[in-house]
């Protein structure tokens, strides 16, 4: 079954049990605080694949984990561990979000200078490791960063949606000018944002949730396409396997882990359930 | 209407109805005018070239894998640069430019890549993008940017007192917008106050719109002054109103059929086709010469109404399809050059030509017949008192014949010498005089940041990252190093500075770091991190083809040659593991230096052999074909000496000159010609048949001539030299040729004469 098959008995799916959960925003803040504070577990592990598209050549396949650690109020921690190919095997990225106006903190490790690196944050329009995904869009974004607007409903994949516009409220701490997310009210996905910068009229960045499974209850994207609509270079996320609610150790967001692939093993067991 | 041979059937030649006429003229003024709107002026350089030649396909290749080369250079001097005010001006021109679709990117110093580490960070920066740099003093980001690895002699002075912005487009399909890319940014630095900062604006994108204003003010200039200068010469000839208007609207025909064929042909409006105007209008004024000419001795003869005109087409329809054949033949020759504007050119003004024959012989005679009502000044107009003049000279030339041939060989034997010091040129710059402003900006470029010349090598490696190689990228360094040592290069960069940046800011900023890793891994992961921009300007996605770009200081084929003769000498005699070859602007020039010889010489055999073949079929014979083309390649050679002589250069403008020359100069030969054979066939003694055929024709070839010549050389006050070198040299060969035909064709014909009565 292809992608846009297995969409459409999603969407079918959705219009039938989600339409129970279905709720109404008074207004645009208030659906970007629910999608903010959507149910995703107080932390996770995953295993998935990041395939660079680009026509004319053979994509380039990526496995990597993820883990995140959800502290509450803003405080929100990340690892990426890259596992394949051979050259880039055990790179990682660990970044570090506060609450409050604290700047992010981000480092990269590199095995093969047995080195890590903190990485400037203020750079957030960087490619992060050649994709189509930037810096900033690995990083936590507070709902109050941004002004939200409803601009319609809007059928996708016949799936209803509501069209939200966010803006950022300091032009300076964005790349984009804005945002365009066509949000399932039920799950509170985005099945698609479109995104602007320097002024732009058309988008410039289209993500599109191509996969949605309900993991441990909650709603998580397994598939997803991310599109640079200029150079039409696509990144493919996906994820093979994750599991919430680990208990992943906070320390395991440290300089110490990030330059020891090898403590984080044990966690990944948990993965495979062994 | 239906032409028999001879004067004697007068009679016999039947015209179209006047309504007919009209309507096949309109058709013809209506028809091309829908096609118009889709002439695409493009200047642009792969335009030259054939689909096919290897720099086309390569470039082709190349722009899918990395961005344009071509780009727009705006040199800034302010005290103030590095003040917070200035970089934010600064950066807000950037990121208004930025927005237009045209431009992919803007290069400078608020946007370049800087690479740096500390103890325990890494970043890759803007070399001074203001909230980056916000903690440093006025000095201290001085002080940044000129230390900075990439910056100096690619976005700043070497002293940092110069500050360029490097605005590069999205893949362009025509010179206009090239020019919409220029005026913007123009515009949008007004705006922004900085244009009083601006010290200069050059780049490739500025020679072609350079290139596109200059073409544009020749044809709205210089195209109709030529038009009113024939105008006026040919009021002085014939004092009537009828013929200056009918030129004009023949011409304008002319010019739009031509120009509804390069648009069939699908070829774009580039400068050797704008050249195509000026060589209808003086055909169209040359055609009108010789029928009026006719019209006039008719008149003279006593003819009146439909007789008259008849009468005008029995004694000039043959000699001017002639000319047109010929004329096509020289111009269809061009063909044969490998540069497709060339080739357009001489397609598209052959196609003119042929319209233009049919409107003078089909379309005007009922017209004339029509609207003509005036009387023609047989004795006071011009055409008399150029009698003399030929009568004499030809008279000159018969007494003393073998004189006037030994004379003439013996000039053209001194002159030969000149022959070999013609050479071709096509470096674009050279196309506009010293103080234009765009030669005065790249100067100022070249001295205050970089040469404007790009070369680069392209590197190929074995398969997807194989450039991630230790040993590869050292190849490469070694070769960057021994070219960065070249006095004609002022900047390399390559891949390989990329990572030895992020080698040396991972390590801290540790100089002994500032290298090529030893280890794949190392390479494989710094570039797998690598969040910047600027890498992927010299490496493609597949890691395995690279460019080193070099900035040379050098300009004109010959120059950049004798540098890529120097690398390629080089990377032969070493081990070099990589496939490469050239690529970028240096290389279109010198490729297609050899280009523009090869068409040369195929386009100028081809004339010579096409006009000949056509002469031959006209007079059944070879041996008359051979005597009329003696006078035609003699001007052709006193072409070339002069060329040799004052050092002008074979280029996209003169390349065309010869095949138009010869074209144009062989019509007249026809007409002397064709004249004297028609008298001897009748029985006139020919002698007598020679000074017959000089009376009547002669008058109207040297006015052709003298219209044509003065056309041609108005045309050499443009300011663009390959439009004023077109001119000049086609007016000095059209001159030449009618001195050969006055002088040299009837001191041949003489000694011919003289041979038989021995023999």
């Amino acid at each position: 079954m292809n992608y846009f098959n297995k969409t459409v008995l999603l969407g079918c799916l959705l219009l039938v049990f989600g339409s129970l959960y279905a709720q109404e925003f008074k207004d645009g803040e208030a659906l970007a605080t629910a999608v903010y504070n959507r149910p995703d577990g107080d932390n996770s592990i995953s295993i998935g694949t990041m395939v660079l598209v680009e026509k004319g050549h053979k994509p380039r396949i990526r496995q990597m984990y993820t883990f995140n650690l959800d502290l509450g109020n803003g405080n929100k921690y990340m690892m990426i561990r890259f596992k394949k190919p051979a050259d880039i095997s055990n790179t990682g990225l660990l970044t570090l979000d506060y609450e409050g106006d604290k700047e992010t903190d981000q480092w990269v490790y590199l095995p093969a200078i047995n080195k890590s690196r903190r990485i400037s944050t203020k750079r957030r329009g960087g490619r992060f490791v050649g994709s189509d995904i930037l810096y900033e869009d690995l990083r936590d974004r507070p709902v109050d960063m941004d002004k939200h607007r409803i601009l319609r409903k809007e059928k996708l994949n016949n799936m209803e949606t509501i069209v939200l516009e966010s803006i950022p409220v300091d032009p300076e701490n964005s790349v984009y000018d804005k945002k365009i997310l066509w949000i399932h009210p039920e799950t509170l996905l985005a099945l698609r944002v479109d995104s602007y910068q320097n002024g732009s009229k058309e988008p410039v960045k289209r993500v599109l949730a191509r996969q949605i499974e309900k993991k441990q209850g909650y709603w998580t994207v397994m598939k997803s396409i991310v599109r640079d609509l200029k150079t039409h270079h696509e990144t493919h996320l996906q994820i093979n396997k994750i599991k919430y609610d680990q208990n992943v150790p906070e320390d395991m967001f440290s300089l110490k882990y990030l330059e020891d692939p090898q403590r984080e093993k044990v966690i990944i067991k948990q993965l495979s359930g062994k | 209407m239906s032409y028999t041979k001879g004067r004697s059937c007068v009679k016999e030649i039947k015209l179209l109805s006047f309504r007919f006429a009209l309507f096949l003229l309109l058709v013809v003024i209506i028809t091309p005018v829908f096609f118009l709107a889709h002439l695409q002026p493009n200047n642009r350089a792969e335009v030259f070239f054939p689909e096919d030649a290897p720099v086309r396909v390569l470039e082709k290749e190349l722009r899918q894998q990395f961005p344009e080369d071509d780009v727009l250079i705006v040199l800034f001097s302010s005290k103030q640069a590095y003040s917070d005010d200035y970089l934010e001006v600064f950066e807000s021109i950037v990121s208004e430019l930025e927005r237009n679709p045209l431009i992919e990117r803007v290069i400078s110093m608020t946007t370049m890549d800087h690479i740096l580490g500390s103890d325990d960070g890494f970043k890759v920066e803007s070399v001074l993008k203001k909230d980056e740099v916000q903690h440093l003093s006025e000095q201290q980001r001085l002080e940044r940017v000129i230390q900075d690895r990439f910056a100096p002699g690619r976005v700043v002075s070497i002293d940092g007192a110069y500050q360029a912005l490097i605005i590069r487009p999205v893949s362009l399909k025509s010179s206009l917008d090239n020019a919409a890319i220029e005026t913007f940014t123009r515009k949008v630095i007004t705006e922004h106050g900085l244009m009083s900062d601006v010290v200069a604006i050059a780049g490739n994108i500025e020679i072609e719109v350079a290139m596109f204003e200059t073409m544009l003010d020749d044809n709205m200039r210089f195209i109709p002054a030529t038009i009113i200068l024939g105008i006026i010469l040919l009021w002085w000839l014939f004092r009537k109103i009828l013929p200056i208007v009918l030129v004009l609207l023949f011409s304008l025909v002319a010019v739009n059929s031509a120009l509804f064929f390069v648009v069939i042909l699908g070829q774009p409006f580039s400068m050797p086709v704008s050249m195509i105007t000026p060589l209808l209008t003086s055909l169209c004024i040359a055609f009108f010469i010789h029928f009026f000419n006719a019209f006039l001795q008719a008149t003279t003869l006593g003819y009146q109404g439909i007789t008259r005109i008849k009468r005008v087409l029995a004694e000039v329809e043959r000699p001017v399809r002639f000319t047109v054949l010929t004329t096509m033949a020289g111009l269809i020759s061009l063909g044969l050059s490998p540069l497709p504007p060339i080739q357009t050119f001489g397609y598209a003004a052959a196609f003119g030509l042929l319209v233009l024959y049919f409107l003078v012989i089909w379309v005007l005679p009922p017209l004339l017949n029509r609207w003509d009502k005036g009387d023609w000044q047989t004795k006071s107009s011009g055409m008399v008192s150029l009698n003399r003049i030929i009568i004499n000279s030809a008279r000159l030339s018969i007494r003393y014949a073998g004189f006037v041939v030994t004379g003439v060989v013996i000039l053209l034997l001194l002159g030969g010498t000149q022959l070999l010091k013609v050479k071709a040129e096509t470096d674009l710059l050279l196309y506009f005089p010293q103080q234009h402003p765009l030669i005065v900006s790249d100067h100022l470029i070249s001295q205050k940041i970089a040469g404007t010349t790009p070369l680069e090598i392209i590197f190929d490696g074995v398969g997807r990252d194989s450039l991630k190689e230790p040993d590869v990228l050292k190849e490469i360094k070694s070769i960057q190093q021994w070219v960065q040592a070249l006095p004609e290069v002022d900047t390399t960069i390559s891949m390989v500075n990329v990572v030895e940046e992020m080698h040396w800011a991972f390590h801290s900023e540790n100089p002994k770091y500032r290298d090529v890793p030893d280890s794949r891994s190392i390479i494989s992961q710094y570039l797998f991190i690598y969040d910047g921009k600027d890498l992927f300007d010299l490496v493609d996605s597949e890691f395995q083809r690279t460019r080193l770009q070099m900035s040379l200081n050098v300009h004109g084929a010959r120059e950049i040659r004798a540098v890529m003769e120097k690398i390629e000498e080089h990377l032969k005699s070493q081990p070099v593991q990589l496939k490469w070859q050239f690529a970028g602007g240096a290389r279109m020039f010198s490729d297609q230096e050899k280009l523009l010889i090869d068409g040369q010489l195929k386009s100028g055999a081809g004339a010579f052999i096409l006009i000949f073949l056509c002469l031959a079929f006209f007079w059944r014979s070879f041996k008359p074909a051979f005597i009329a083309m003696l006078p035609n390649i003699s001007p052709i050679i006193f072409i070339f000496v002069t060329m040799g002589l004052l050092g002008i250069t074979l280029d996209i403008g003169t390349a065309i000159v010869l095949s138009v020359a010869i074209g144009i100069a062989v019509d007249d030969t026809i007409h002397l010609y064709d004249a004297y054979l028609r008298r001897v066939k009748i029985g006139v003694q020919p002698v007598i048949a020679l000074m017959r055929a000089y009376r009547t024709a002669g008058r109207a070839v040297f006015a052709t001539s003298i219209i044509l010549c003065g056309q041609f050389f108005f045309l050499a006050f443009s300011s663009f030299i390959p439009t004023h070198q077109f001119g000049l040299m086609t007016g000095i060969g059209l001159l030449a040729a009618l001195v050969f035909d006055i002088l040299l064709l009837p001191a041949i014909l003489a000694l011919g004469i003289k041979q038989a009565k021995k023999a």
